[in-house]
C-alpha cells in the first residue's frame, strides 16, 4: 500500500471574475509520476502552480504529508524547500555561476555548509552531465543544458516532489530529448513528479496516470493506456487527434 | 580622447571670445546722469535699496542685482552695466587693481553702519551698545578703522586683545559676507576686516569668544533673526527696512554709497596673464581656497551619494512589494510623498529648507547639512532609479527563488537586486556625477565648496575668468575621472558575466 504525499480537495482558482478551476480533486502517491495533458488555457499551469502555492487558492485544501500547506500560519517557505519546481523558461540566476545558482538556496537557508552544498552541487552536475560548466554563466549554455542545470538546482534541495511546469516547450526540437531523458531517469529513480506536458510520447512511457484537464478541471484521467487509446470523452479525442 | 580634447578647446575659445565687452554704453558723471542708466549693485545692500528707487522710472532706469560686489565691478568692466553703486571702502578696494574704473568724487549718500541682532535678544543688544560706548571713548574703535583706512595709518594699529581676557561668557555667533573689503573679507584662509576686529573687540569686552559664519549678505539678516547667529556684522546700514526684522545696535562707523564708473580715458589692463595666473592662485597660498572647496565637494557628494542610495534603496523596494503584493500600504503613501515633494521642487530650495527651516536653532556643521539635504535628495531618484530596475528584472527570477523556499527578502537581496544594480549602474553613476555638479550650490548656506572657493578668490582678485574656468576645469576632470572608472567596472561586470566555462 503507498502513501498518499498531496491531497487536493475541492480546489477553485479564480482570476477575479475568471474562474479558471473549479472543485478539482486528486491525489499523488509517493514516488507516482503524473503527467498532465490537456489544451491551452484549460489551467493546468494554475493547477501545478498552486501545489507550491505559488498562486494562491480562492477554494479548497491542499495536504502536504497530510499537513494542510493552505491553513494560516503555515510556513509556506518550508514548504517550498519540500516541493521543487522546474519551470518552462528555466529561470536560472544569471548573475550567478552554475554552481552558485545550486549553491544558494541549500546555503541561505542553513540547511547545508558550504562545503557540503559544494559536494552535492559537484555530484548533481555530474548526474545530469554538466560536470565541466561548475564555473560557467548560465548565458553561456544551451537551452537544454539550462533545463537540466534547472533540474539540478531543484534537486539541491532534496524535495519531496518535483513539479514540472511545461519543462520542454521553450527548448528547440533536438535539445527536447536530454531534458527528457534526464526527467526519466529522475523517474526511473523513484522521484515523485507532476509533469505539465505536450510531451505525449513521454507522457506514455513514464507517467503512471496521466491527467487531462479541460474546462476548469481534470475531464478524465487514468493510466496511459486508458488516456491514449481508449479516450472516453469527446474532448480529449478530439485533443488527442489534434496532438498525436 | 582626441575629440574630448577638441570640445574641451571649442569650450574655452567661446570663453575668451565671451570676454570681450559689448558696447552701447551710457557714461555717468554725477547723480543727475543716473537716470536711464543700467545700474549695478550687490543683492540686498544698502546701494540696492537706494538704487530701487530708480528703477522703473520714466527713463528707463534698470537694476542689475549681483551676489557679490565683485560680480557687479566684472560687469562694469566688460560693459553689462553702466554704473556701480557700493559703499565707499569696498568700492575703493575692488577697483584697486582696475586701471579702467574709477570712483566719482561727489557721494551717491551718507550712512550709517550698524550690528544687527535678533528682536527678542535685548540682554545682548544692551551688553553690544555698552561695549561699543566703552571702546568709542577709549578710542579703540578709531584705531581699528584707522588701521584699515586712511595711507597713512594703515596697518598700524593692529587690534590685539588686552591681557588676561577670558572668555567665560560663552560665544557670539557672528553672520558675515566676506566680500567686502576692508570691513570683511578672506586672508590667508581667514576672514579677517574692521568689522571682524570690532566684534573680537566687543567680544573681550564682554568675555565671549567670537565664531565667524561667512555667507551670503541677504541671509545674513534671516540668520539672525532664526537665531542661526547671534549677531550680523557686515558693514550695514541702518534702515528702517530692515529694522523691521531686527535691531540695530548703535552705529559704529559713518560711511557713504559712493559710485564707481567706468574711466573714459583709462588704458588697458596692465597684467599679464602669467601675473594673473600668480595672483589668482599662488600669492598668499589661494589655490588652497579650491582645494578646500574641492575636498568639501567631494566628502559632500560622497557622503550623500551613499546615504542617498540608501534612501533608494528602501524606498525602491517598498514601492515594489506594495505594487506587487499590495503590502505597506502607509509607507508606500509616505514614500510617494516624498519622491513629489523632492522631485517637485529646486534642490536650492530644499537646501535652503533644511539649513534655514529644519535645523533653525540647531547648531551643526553646514557640511552635515549639506550631506542630510543632497542625500534626502538624490535618494527620491535613486529610488525611482531602482525601481525601474527592479521592475525590469523577469517574474520568474523571483518565482525561483521563492519555489526554492527562499523568503520574500532572501530572494530580493540574493537575487533581485544584484541584477537590478547592474542594470542601473550607468544610471547611478549618472547621478552621483550630477549630484557632484549640484553641489555647486553650497554657496548658498556659506559653505566652501569648489564654486564657492572660486568665489572667494573672485572676490579677492576681482577677476572672473581664471578662477571660474579653474573651477569648471575641476569638476570637468572629476566628472571624467568618474566616467571612465564607472566604464571599466561596469566592463569588468560584463566580462564575468560573458566568462564561458
Amino acid at each position: 500500500m503507498s502513501e498518499v504525499l498531496i491531497k487536493v480537495e475541492n480546489l477553485s482558482k479564480s482570476f477575479g471574475k475568471n474562474e479558471v478551476l473549479k472543485n478539482v480533486n486528486m491525489q499523488i502517491e509517493k514516488g507516482e509520476v503524473i503527467a498532465i495533458i490537456g489544451p491551452s488555457g484549460c489551467g493546468k499551469s494554475t493547477f501545478i502552480r498552486t501545489l507550491n502555492q505559488l498562486e494562491n487558492l480562492t477554494d479548497g485544501k491542499i495536504y502536504l504529508d497530510g499537513e494542510d500547506i493552505t491553513a494560516k500560519g503555515v510556513d509556506i517557505n518550508d514548504v517550498r524547500r519540500r516541493v521543487g519546481m522546474v519551470f518552462q523558461h528555466f529561470n536560472l540566476f544569471p548573475h550567478l555561476t552554475i554552481q552558485k545558482n545550486l549553491t544558494l538556496a541549500p546555503v541561505k537557508l542553513g540547511l547545508m555548509s558550504e562545503e557540503e552544498a559544494n559536494k552535492k552541487a559537484a555530484e548533481l552536475l555530474e548526474r545530469v552531465g554538466l560536470a565541466d560548466k561548475a564555473n560557467a554563466y548560465p548565458d553561456s549554455l544551451s537551452g537544454g543544458q539550462k533545463q537540466r542545470i534547472a533540474i539540478a538546482r531543484t534537486l539541491a534541495m532534496n524535495p519531496e516532489v518535483i513539479l514540472f511546469d511545461e519543462p520542454t516547450s521553450a527548448l528547440d526540437p533536438e535539445m527536447v530529448g536530454e531534458v527528457l531523458n534526464l526527467m526519466k531517469e529522475l523517474a526511473d529513480d523513484g522521484m515523485t513528479m507532476v509533469v505539465v506536458t505536450h510531451e505525449m510520447g513521454f507522457a506514455r512511457e513514464v507517467a503512471d496516470r496521466v491527467l487531462f484537464f479541460d474546462e476548469m478541471g481534470i475531464k478524465e484521467e487514468g493510466t496511459p493506456a486508458e488516456i491514449f487509446d481508449s479516450p472516453k470523452s469527446q474532448r480529449l479525442q478530439d485533443f488527442l487527434s489534434k496532438v498525436l | 580622447m582626441k575629440k574630448k580634447a577638441t570640445i574641451l578647446a571649442c569650450m574655452l575659445a567661446a570663453l575668451f571670445i565671451g570676454c570681450g565687452s559689448a558696447d552701447n554704453t551710457k557714461t555717468i558723471s554725477s547723480i543727475d546722469d543716473l537716470e536711464g542708466s543700467k545700474i549695478g549693485v550687490q543683492l540686498g545692500t544698502t546701494g540696492d535699496i537706494y538704487a530701487s528707487d530708480y528703477e522703473g522710472d520714466e527713463a528707463g532706469t534698470t537694476v542689475e542685482r549681483y551676489n557679490k560686489i565683485t560680480d557687479a565691478v566684472q560687469a562694469l568692466k566688460q560693459g553689462k552695466i553702466d554704473c556701480v553703486i557700493a559703499d565707499e571702502q569696498p568700492a575703493i578696494a575692488s577697483v584697486e587693481n582696475e586701471g579702467s574704473l574709477v570712483i566719482l568724487d561727489e557721494p551717491f549718500a551718507l550712512e550709517e553702519y550698524a550690528i544687527c541682532i535678533a528682536k527678542d535678544n535685548d540682554d545682548l543688544l544692551e551688553q553690544v551698545n555698552g561695549a561699543i560706548a566703552e571702546l568709542q571713548e577709549e578710542g579703540t574703535l578709531d584705531e581699528i578703522i584707522s588701521n584699515y583706512i586712511g595711507d597713512d595709518t594703515k596697518g598700524k594699529f593692529p587690534y590685539e586683545s588686552p591681557e588676561g581676557v577670558t572668555y567665560d561668557n560663552g560665544t557670539i555667533v557672528v553672520a558675515t559676507n566676506a566680500t567686502f573689503k576692508p570691513y570683511e573679507y578672506y586672508e590667508n584662509g581667514e576672514v579677517v576686516g574692521i568689522d571682524m576686529d570690532i566684534m573680537h573687540a566687543i567680544g573681550d569686552k564682554l568675555g565671549m569668544s567670537i565664531e565667524i559664519e561667512d555667507m551670503e549678505f541677504d541671509s545674513i539678516i534671516n540668520a539672525v533673526s532664526s537665531h542661526k547667529a547671534d549677531v550680523g556684522i557686515a558693514g550695514m546700514t541702518m534702515t528702517e527696512e530692515r529694522a523691521k526684522s531686527i535691531n540695530f545696535s548703535t552705529s559704529y562707523i559713518t560711511s557713504k554709497q559712493v559710485m564707481i564708473v567706468k574711466d573714459a580715458n583709462a588704458a588697458a589692463d596692465g597684467q599679464t596673464f602669467t601675473e594673473k595666473l600668480y595672483a589668482n592662485f599662488v600669492k598668499d597660498g589661494r589655490y588652497q581656497y579650491l582645494l578646500t572647496g574641492l575636498r568639501n565637494t567631494l566628502v559632500i557628494a560622497l557622503c550623500a551619494v551613499i546615504i542617498g542610495v540608501l534612501i533608494g534603496f528602501f524606498v525602491a523596494i517598498i514601492r515594489v512589494s506594495y505594487d506587487k503584493t499590495g503590502a505597506h500600504v502607509i509607507l508606500n503613501g509616505i514614500c510617494k510623498v516624498y519622491l513629489t515633494i523632492i522631485r517637485g521642487t529646486p534642490m536650492m530650495v530644499q537646501l535652503l529648507i533644511i539649513y534655514y527651516v529644519v535645523f533653525k536653532s540647531v547648531n551643526v556643521s553646514k557640511v552635515l547639512v549639506a550631506i542630510i539635504a543632497f542625500a534626502i535628495n538624490s535618494g527620491a531618484y535613486v529610488a525611482e532609479i531602482m525601481r525601474g530596475g527592479i521592475m525590469s528584472i523577469d517574474n520568474g527570477q523571483m518565482e525561483a527563488g521563492r519555489s526554492l523556499g527562499l523568503s520574500h527578502k532572501q530572494t530580493m537581496t540574493a537575487i533581485i537586486l544584484p541584477q537590478a544594480i547592474k542594470n542601473v549602474l550607468p544610471a547611478l553613476a549618472n547621478e552621483f556625477i550630477m549630484l557632484i555638479k549640484e553641489t555647486s550650490i553650497c554657496g548658498y548656506i556659506g559653505l566652501t565648496d569648489l564654486t564657492r572657493g572660486g568665489d572667494i578668490i573672485r572676490s579677492q582678485t576681482y577677476e572672473a575668468f581664471l578662477p571660474l574656468v579653474a573651477v569648471a576645469f575641476v569638476y570637468l576632470i572629476i566628472v571624467e575621472l568618474l566616467t571612465v572608472l564607472v566604464g571599466k567596472w561596469e566592463k569588468s561586470l560584463r566580462k564575468t558575466e560573458r566568462k564561458a566555462d
